[in-house]
């Protein structure tokens, strides 16, 4: 039977079947609990019908949560734009210097290999007040804050945007390395005997050709610290206050702690959505940059 | 003249490479600091752990790692990682290697639907996964079963490998599917004795890497699993008690649990970042 054109459902069958029942049809059931007013607190809320009030809630009553977005966009700038930077920069740094890209580049994928949670552990140990490494120097050296980073308002989304850029800088530059190798010589050689600069043709010939990666890398790292959790849960627990509480530690705190499940459903599709139609357009500008 | 301008430029050359190697160094003190840290704090004193100013000769001891896999409950729940994770990402495997490779040879009528369809589910945060999960798996009785969370870390992981490894069945010509099927075969044949054996390093580099994915992973196992089942991912920040933080067991059990990471960064680098550009999302 695979002999002839069956193999193709044969073979895509069980593993659409197989999402349905893990994604779809819990994402479904979602959807419809996102109408409900299930709630574990309280018994009278046991799942009634209540048309669309959980999303006018949401986005009309709930200023905490649309702060949340807010926060996690931010959080989300302050990961993408230093670690496309500092890897465009470092990754010309490594194909320009052999030798140096022999030593370090089997060391640029462990980080982002490494258990998120323990990262946060490991930065807290590091940064925790008095009791921190690097906080204890820093504020020998006399800098300000120190011994204050991840107990500060004004200064906590940057102090997690610096764990993050810890765990994923060194894998950002290691895909723009990738790009860099993979290009032709000949037409920074060409600009170069025209008498243009390193620097000219850097941003005229290198960095152009480089854009369709920086931008993938950049659309799945902002994907990803948009969804943060497990770090920013470590280190600081959303704190001081709900000065770091991210988008997906609000929802978790209304679901899991307390237990308003039809809201927080609501709260989950509205993320999803935002997610997707935010990376979609994303999407469409790489593809345009792409086609130039 | 000559010879001095000559010197000068090598003396540039001497200077230039030594600010290169000075920057490697701080490049990889910055990326060993925090694993050495916590390597060393795993080797101290719990009176010692943190004590300030940092401890840096002291005399070492094994003590937190006895205490955590021997006598404590750490041991098992680095077992239940390790269950988790290739378990996981064998069913993940299984399932995504078929359709990873109809993927690669067919295109049909919703093609572009199902394939990204299937990597839109890489966009969901992971509460939107947990939370219908949650309520379902309570009802079925499924919470705290290794069931449940392999089933699920699995379903998150065939994305990843439908990808990937569309990406390496692309690179093996197609005549070899036909000489195989005109030898008999038909198409599971043909994946299985032809293009499965071409394709084997990505397929090991693939299967480490769901392997690591799952092992790595914090929030659904938080919200499906429980005490008997729990992953280390969990069990460790459970350390974090309201009667005191031990970092000594949590360092020595998180040194453990960063070895794979490790070795899988130190040994398959190369695969990875072929794997992740690999990807045609973009197109």
């Amino acid at each position: 039977m695979l002999r002839h054109n069956y193999w193709k459902p044969t073979m895509l069958t069980p593993v659409l079947a197989f999402l349905a029942l893990i994604f779809l049809g819990p994402f479904l059931y979602m959807v419809w609990l996102s109408l409900t007013d299930l709630s574990f607190a309280s018994a009278e809320h046991n799942g009634n019908f209540i048309g669309l009030s959980n999303y006018v809630r949401a986005l009309w009553g709930d200023g905490i949560f649309l702060a949340s977005i807010g926060r996690s966009a931010l959080f989300t700038v302050l990961c993408v734009l230093p670690q496309a930077v500092v890897g465009i920069a470092l990754a010309e740094f490594l194909h320009s210097s052999p030798f140096s890209h022999k030593i370090l580049s089997p060391l640029l994928a462990v980080p982002a290999l490494l258990p998120s949670v323990i990262v946060g552990l490991y930065w807290r140990i590091l940064l925790q007040g008095e009791f921190g490494l690097l906080s204890h120097y820093a504020s020998k050296i006399g800098l300000p804050f120190a011994t204050g980073i991840l107990s500060n308002p004004r200064l906590v989304l940057l102090s997690v945007a610096m764990v993050d850029f810890w765990q994923w800088a060194p894998f950002v530059t290691l895909v723009l390395l990738a790009a860099r190798s993979s290009q032709k010589r000949a037409p920074l050689e060409a600009a170069w005997l025209d008498g243009a600069s390193q620097l000219r043709s850097f941003f005229d010939i290198t960095l152009p050709g480089l854009l369709p990666a920086i931008l993938a890398i950049s659309v799945i790292r902002a994907i990803d610290s948009f969804k943060e959790f497990d770090k920013v849960f470590i280190l600081t627990g959303g704190g001081p206050g709900t000065a770091s509480e991210f988008s997906s530690v609000y929802i978790w705190r209304q679901a899991f702690r307390n237990w308003e499940f039809g809201y927080g459903a609501a709260l989950c599709v509205l993320v999803y959505l935002f997610i997707y139609l935010v990376t979609q357009i994303g999407l469409k500008w790489s593809h345009l940059a792409e086609s130039q | 003249m000559e010879s001095f301008g000559r010197k000068s430029m090598k003396r540039a050359a001497i200077s230039s490479r030594l600010a290169q190697l000075l920057l490697v160094i701080v490049l990889s003190v910055i990326i060993l600091l925090p694993i050495i840290w916590g390597f060393i704090v795993s080797l101290k004193t719990r009176a010692d752990a943190l004590s300030m100013p940092p401890n840096w000769i002291f005399a070492p001891t094994i003590d937190n790692y006895k205490t955590a896999l021997v006598d404590g409950p750490y041991g098992r729940t680095l077992f239940n990682s390790a269950l988790i994770a290739s378990s996981s990402s064998l069913l993940g495997m299984v399932l995504g290697i078929p359709a990873a490779y109809v993927f690669s040879r067919a295109r049909f009528r919703g093609w572009k639907a199902a394939f990204l369809g299937i990597l839109t589910i890489r966009m969901a945060p992971a509460t939107v996964i947990a939370l219908p999960l949650f309520l379902i798996f309570t009802k079925l009785r499924m919470i705290d079963t290794y069931l449940a969370i392999i089933l699920v870390h699995a379903a998150v992981n065939i994305p990843l490998v439908v990808w990937i490894m569309k990406g390496f069945f692309d690179e093996v010509p197609t005549e070899i599917d036909e000489a195989s099927i005109l030898d008999g075969d038909n198409r599971a044949g043909a994946l299985l004795k032809q293009i499965a054996p071409l394709a084997l390093p990505g397929l090991l580099t693939t299967a480490l890497f769901c392997f690591i994915n799952s092992w790595n992973e914090f929030f659904l196992a938080l919200m499906l699993t429980g005490y008997t089942t729990r992953p280390f991912t969990v069990a460790v920040p459970a350390l974090m008690t309201p009667h005191g933080t031990y970092w000594g067991q949590i360092t020595a059990v998180a040194t453990l649990g960063m070895l794979p990471g490790i070795a899988f960064g130190l040994f398959a680098r190369r695969h990875i970042v072929k794997e992740l550009t690999a990807g045609s999302i973009w197109r």
